[in-house]
């Protein structure tokens, strides 16, 4: 049906409109020739100007003005003819005829001209098809009485709707097609659209289904109303959206000879419309996926209204953890689940509303069943259909409380613990401190981090806690590598404990030190100050050897003398057998002089024994007065070698044994006498000076000096430098023993041979002096 | 015996001994130059040719050398350890002549290759043999390279 439809085109209504015109001639042509024959007074060209008004005047004035027109002339052509001819003749019917025709030809011409000027107007195909006619004179039935202008009013109205607007015959081929419509198929002109089809301006697909709906019109009689359809816009090229209206036109008969279209370009609405839906469309998953995570959570939700208190939505988990249903817990009320005052839970929802906070904290909820639990709850406002509610997290905390308490009462036992081990180690008398290796990318141990140190820690070490946590030793101790850093590091790694006794130099002090590693990486040390027991041992140690010494004395230098005594007996004996007398007298002074020898040794070593075990009773001692004494009792000695003594002011009073420290000052004294040497102007000075903080006592001497080699050893017992003097090598052992054994320090200062020595002895304060006596 | 001149060196801080070593050992004849230092300095200066011991003729070099231990400035242990580590001198016997037996002492002295080590004894009598023995034994029983 629609190809039929495609193939008839213009072409028809064309051949029609040139045989509509050619037959009119003709019939005009007929009666000229048929009335010159019987009115022989009349040519053809009589008859042509006769009717030629007529037909102008029809043309021009329609089919009214046509008849008009006709009549006149069947009239003038009756009165300069008829009344000379007789009534009945034939030349009289054939006026009467001529007349008429006139009138006929007047009436179709002006007829004619109407209908052209009209469809001219419309638009509607005059020569058109049985169906086009058929629409064409139903335009023309419509707009019968219709003057030019009203129709053109029609037109205009019809142009200038911005929607389209079309009218086709029950072939769909156009026959009005505004210029909305016109401009849509890429046309400007009417003419160039009539008797064309959808066909010829759409994509096949397109056309098809236009022709198909209009079909649809044409065969049931039911219009298409607002339907959607997708057009191709032919200027743009775009695809767009119309909606269109397809109604059936009717003959006076009632049977359909075509449809009205009206179609409006829908496409912005549409495509909002598609934007809306797929918003609407994502706010839907969206909203699914939220209610999804709602109802799946583990924590209860559920919405509270703040006017009825009432919960007026919940999820599984709430339902779950309370033991409703999910119809039981729509409009439960809020206070059924709280336990709470009513007030209170109003309150805290007042708060939430009106802070638009949100509110976190520990609740007691009840169960269905009565049973209570703990929860932790988050509270907040949302707006929900424009109304503020209160929405709110629960999540059940029996369990973790439960094990909280648990964990406390670890916590109070482990303290407990923890507490004995705080007090041990704020307590011992060992220092201690908890490091933590440092490792470098490598995982070469490179520092370490302080990161506890007990209170006697501080006290051994001076490094006070708050200074001393977290630093890292190599700032702490201020050198790039940390103290026994290789020995921690070892315990560190491999864990072993390890104990080293070591003299730490910056603290001049000397520690036991325990290192152990509790795990891999860090280590404790605990350390104990053993700088007294140290010194103590040194002390035990000088002791044994002076002890070693003495016996060596008692096997060397007191049997020294005795063999002298029996050597020399002896040969004196011989010598008196054999009556040789000459060496008797120097051999009996040996004898005497290593008798006399032994005696001192013998008077010294007791002495000397004595210091330490007899002390007299201590008291303040002018240093200077004492030095003046001792100095008076010299007198012989000193003079005797011509010995200047000077003794400069400044010497303290001290705290001691008055007899011991004369025996210090004589010793000195004699002792620099003794080793004058050659001096030509001997003298010696008894003086004090300050050693930084130590009141430091001397004797100067200008005789043989000391070589510094021998600084230490010449306070050795029986070391004697030097045999062409006399003296038992105790004098200097046992001013040592003295001054030691005040707390103070002995020494010689001496650039050697030649260069007089100066002996040097401290004595403690006043104070600590008389302390260590007391105790 | 070899008709050489015999020459001992005695290292002795006591006077009073070194008299009673010379005596002895003059009275026995068994040598020619007894050269008596008192102490550790003296008796090295004296094997070097140092110093005042630098004549030949006066201070020959010795055939034995006499020792004692506890001496002034340079121990007489030291003295020992010197001369025998010395590839010119370590040939001449030494003799450690002390009133020592402290055990210490005589560890030392074989340590530093003495050749003998003997305590003078209080005994004016066991004096007198112990010198004489000493004599004769290392100046006329006792081979030496020279």
């Amino acid at each position: 049906m629609t190809e039929r439809i495609k193939k008839e085109s213009g072409l028809r209504s064309y051949i029609l409109q040139v045989a509509l015109v050619t037959l009119a001639i003709l019939l005009l042509v007929l009666y000229v020739c048929a009335f010159s024959r019987i009115h022989r007074q009349m040519d053809e060209t009589g008859g042509i100007i006769i009717f030629v008004p007529v037909v102008l005047s029809a043309w021009a004035l329609g089919a009214r003005g046509g008849m008009l027109a006709g009549l006149i002339v069947g009239f003038i052509n009756f009165f300069l003819h008829g009344f000379t001819l007789q009534h009945g003749s034939m030349e009289f019917v054939f006026i009467v005829f001529g007349g008429i025709i006139a009138i006929i030809i007047g009436w179709v011409t002006g007829r004619f001209s109407e209908l052209r000027s009209s469809s001219l107007l419309l638009g509607v195909d005059l020569f058109a098809d049985a169906s086009g006619r058929k629409v064409a004179g139903l335009v023309r039935k419509r707009t019968k009485g219709m003057d030019a202008r009203e129709i053109n009013l029609l037109r205009t109205l019809i142009d200038n709707l911005p929607d389209k607007v079309y009218v086709k015959d029950n072939k769909s081929r156009y026959v009005i097609n505004n210029i909305v419509h016109l401009h849509s198929i890429g046309l400007s002109k009417q003419e160039d659209a009539l008797g064309k089809t959808s066909f010829d301006f759409f994509p096949e697909q397109h056309a098809r289904q236009y022709i198909a709906d209009e079909q649809n019109v044409l065969e049931t009689g039911e219009a298409l109303v607002n339907h959607e359809e997708e057009v191709l816009d032919a200027k743009t090229g775009k695809l767009n959206w119309h909606l269109t209206t397809k109604v059936p036109i009717r003959d006076n008969h009632g049977k359909i000879i075509g449809i009205v279209g009206v179609s409006r370009d829908i496409t912005e609405r549409k495509l909002a419309e598609i934007t809306r839906k797929q918003a609407e469309e994502a706010m839907r998953q969206s909203e699914e996926r939220f209610r999804a995570v709602v109802e799946q959570s583990a924590d209860a939700i559920y919405i509270i209204d703040p006017e009825s208190m009432h919960i007026i939505n919940s999820n599984h988990a709430f339902q779950k953890m309370l033991g409703y249903s999910p119809e039981e817990s729509h409009l439960l009320p809020v206070e059924k689940i709280v336990v709470a005052p009513f007030e209170e839970i109003r309150k805290s929802i007042t708060t939430i509303m009106t802070t638009r906070q949100s509110l976190s904290d520990e609740r007691r909820y009840r169960r269905k069943d009565g049973s209570i639990l703990d929860v932790v709850i988050s509270a907040n406002t949302v707006t929900f259909g424009g109304k503020q509610l209160v929405c709110t997290f629960a999540r059940d905390i029996t369990e973790w409380k439960l094990l909280q308490q648990e964990r406390e009462k670890l916590l109070v036992n482990l303290s407990d613990s923890e507490n004995k081990f705080r007090t041990l180690f704020e307590n011992m008398t060992e220092g201690v401190a908890l490091n933590e290796m440092i490792y470098d990318e490598n995982g070469k141990a490179i520092d370490y981090r302080i990161l506890d140190i007990n209170p006697s820690y501080e006290k051994h070490t001076g490094l006070l806690h708050k200074k001393a946590k977290g630093l890292l030793a190599s700032v702490l101790y201020g050198t790039e590598t940390p103290p026994y850093f290789e020995e921690f590091e070892r315990v560190a790694r491999t864990g072993e404990p390890y104990t080293f006794e070591t003299y730490f130099l910056p603290l001049e002090r000397h520690f036991r030190i325990g290192v152990i590693s509790p795990k891999q990486g860090t280590f404790a040390t605990v350390f104990e100050d053993i700088t007294e027991r140290r010194q103590k041992q040194k002390e035990l140690q000088d002791k044994n050897a002076e002890l070693e010494r003495f016996t060596y004395t008692v096997s060397h230098d007191l049997k020294s003398p005795l063999i002298t005594i029996k050597g020399f007996a002896g040969a004196l004996l011989q010598d008196v057998i054999t009556g040789r007398y000459q060496r008797l007298e120097s051999d009996l002074r040996r004898i005497a002089d290593a008798a006399d020898k032994m005696g001192g040794l013998l008077g010294n070593l007791l002495e000397l024994s004595r210091i330490g075990r007899i002390m007299n009773p201590p008291s303040d001692v002018n240093l200077a007065e004492l030095a003046q004494e001792v100095v008076g009792l010299l007198a012989g000695t000193i003079t005797e070698h011509k010995v200047k003594v000077v003794i400069q002011p400044g010497l303290p009073t001290v705290y001691g044994d008055q007899r011991r420290l004369a025996q210090v000052l004589q010793n000195l004294i004699e002792n620099a006498v003794k080793f004058m040497g050659n001096q030509p102007n001997p003298r010696i000075e008894i003086g004090t000076r300050k050693d930084r903080e130590e009141q430091v006592i001397y004797v100067q001497d200008n005789g043989i000096g000391v070589d510094p080699h021998h600084h230490e050893t010449v306070f050795g017992l029986f070391n004697k430098l030097d045999t062409g003097t006399q003296g038992t090598g105790i004098g200097l052992a046992l001013v040592r023993r003295i001054v030691e054994i005040h707390g103070g320090r002995v020494w010689v200062e001496s650039q050697g041979k030649g260069f007089g020595a100066t002996f040097c002895f401290t004595l403690p304060s006043n104070h600590i002096t008389r302390k260590e006596h007391e105790q | 015996m070899i008709g050489r001149p015999m020459t001992i060196l005695l290292v002795e801080d006591n006077p009073d001994h070194a008299e009673l070593v010379k005596r002895n050992l003059e009275d026995f004849q068994v040598a020619n130059h007894i050269n008596h230092v008192e102490d550790g300095e003296a008796a090295l200066d004296y094997v070097y040719r140092r110093g005042t011991y630098s004549d030949h003729k006066k201070y020959p070099r010795p055939d034995l050398i006499l020792l004692d231990l506890r001496l002034p400035r340079i121990d007489g242990l030291e003295v020992l350890k010197q001369i025998k580590r010395d590839l010119t001198l370590q040939a001449i016997p030494v003799v450690v002549l002390t009133t020592s037996d402290a055990e210490k002492d005589l560890a030392q002295a074989y340590e530093y290759h003495a050749n003998s080590y003997v305590t003078k004894p209080v005994n004016f009598d066991n004096f007198s043999r112990l010198l004489r023995d000493l004599g004769y034994y290392w100046l006329a029983w006792n081979k030496r390279p020279w």
